[in-house]
């Protein structure tokens, strides 16, 4: 069983991921809470650690294994998983209030959605910075298209060589793993994510260079040095917000004149 | 005594089910990185393995070990965990567009499972297609004990 195709790692389920947030999870897919999300999975599984064109292919083996199952399934057994709606009476009872999850109860509520995934950017979190990436990934691959999303992602790239921090209390720690090591893979965990985001704008709206950015990343990824990094993703900040606009204005999407700036948001 | 330790050959292990040791699919020809990330499904031809069992507890419930002696006299190949992560960097450095972005990740999650892979050298001419992976199954069996 590879943990690679539980909850955890999915975009639907936002603010976790394979070393974040040992609490429950929240499920978009389906508006429920995922009790166990290392051992919960389901048909529409996207994965956060990579971009999903590069996965494609395993993603749909694991559709087809899950198929016949209407909601979560257990990822080692193979049996559905009893649906647990959100309560937050129950969650300051228990005392497991997690604001990330109650954040995502209420996406539903809100309409237009892209108000809400708006609000998450501009932190340094770690939780929020990877439910951020997470909400604009499943923003775009919902609508399907590039166009309602530039300015989801412009936002994104602004804060893409923004260090995240981490609290003790969001990683998960097992079998004695030095927390130095925990903490080191949160945050390739949020820089990978918020990559695969700007890859997967680049897939949906035809910019090749933009999908294989990370061919441009020299040495600091590879090496896993964020200082070198860093750099690295400065210089992508600075140059691709001004490529990103001007593909924007060429593409007629930037900010149209017929007054529907904030209009022109669809889901 | 320390230069003995020192020479011995290193120990690899498997996280599996209870029943055996998962069966690879030896009529797949992935790449290193393809295999880690399971990029193109979760079986290749490769079975993985690791230094340390610790960092694979999520692997399944019981602890195999790895017969290395056995699994090199019969002329299979073990990808120890230092070549392996040289190789992924080398992808890194050589490759590009999804290779790439794959090695990447493949790293992280080899250092991180301290994982070495076994690449199966079995003849399998005369094997069905539809029949490999059962036929696999009884033979990589034989190449680790469970741990209790």
């Amino acid at each position: 069983m590879s943990r690679l195709f539980c909850c955890r790692n999915c975009i639907h389920n936002c603010g976790q991921t394979l070393v974040l947030d040992p609490g429950p999870g929240f499920c978009l897919q389906y508006n429920l809470v995922i009790a166990k999300p290392d051992d919960t999975t389901c048909k529409y599984l996207h994965r956060k650690d990579l971009p999903r064109f590069t996965v494609d292919e395993g993603i749909r083996e694991h559709a087809a294994e899950f198929a016949f199952f209407s909601s979560m399934v257990s990822l080692s057994k193979k049996k559905p998983v009893r649906p647990v709606n959100y309560s937050e009476r129950f969650n300051w009872e228990k005392g497991s209030f997690s604001p990330i999850v109650h954040a995502l109860a209420q996406y539903h509520k809100m309409k237009p959605h892209w108000i809400m995934i708006q609000a998450f950017s501009g932190g340094v979190d770690g939780l929020r910075s990877i439910t951020h990436t997470a909400l604009i990934r499943r923003y775009m691959d919902r609508c399907g298209t590039w166009k309602s999303s530039y300015r989801l992602i412009l936002a994104l790239l602004q804060e893409i060589d923004v260090k995240p921090h981490f609290d003790g209390r969001d990683i998960i720690s097992r079998n004695g793993d030095p927390r130095e090591e925990i903490f080191a893979d949160a945050l390739w965990d949020v820089v990978f994510a918020r990559l695969a985001s700007l890859q997967e704008y680049g897939w949906h709206a035809g910019i090749e260079e933009l999908t294989w950015i990370t061919d441009s990343l020299n040495g600091g990824l590879s090496e896993l040095d964020w200082e070198k990094t860093e750099k690295e993703l400065t210089r992508i900040r600075v140059d691709w917000t001004d490529r990103l606009i001007k593909h924007a204005r060429k593409e007629k999407v930037f900010f149209p004149p017929d007054n529907q700036e904030f209009e022109s948001f669809e889901d | 005594m320390m230069k003995k330790a020192q020479n011995r050959p290193d120990r690899y292990y498997r996280r599996d089910q209870k029943k055996g040791i998962s069966p690879p699919d030896l009529s797949k020809e992935y790449s290193y990185a393809e295999h880690i990330v399971h990029a193109r499904g979760k079986r290749s031809q490769y079975t993985s393995v690791s230094l340390d069992p610790t960092k694979i507890w999520d692997l399944g419930d019981a602890t195999y070990r790895l017969k290395t002696g056995k699994l090199k006299n019969d002329g299979h190949s073990l990808i120890e965990h230092d070549a392996l992560i040289e190789e992924l960097r080398h992808m890194v450095k050589n490759k590009d567009k999804a290779d790439r972005i794959r090695a990447l990740q493949a790293v992280r999650y080899a250092t991180r499972r301290r994982e070495g892979l076994v690449d199966w050298n079995f003849d399998i001419s005369d094997i069905d297609r539809k029949d490999l992976i059962t036929w696999a199954m009884s033979k990589v069996r034989d190449y680790f004990s469970r741990k209790k």
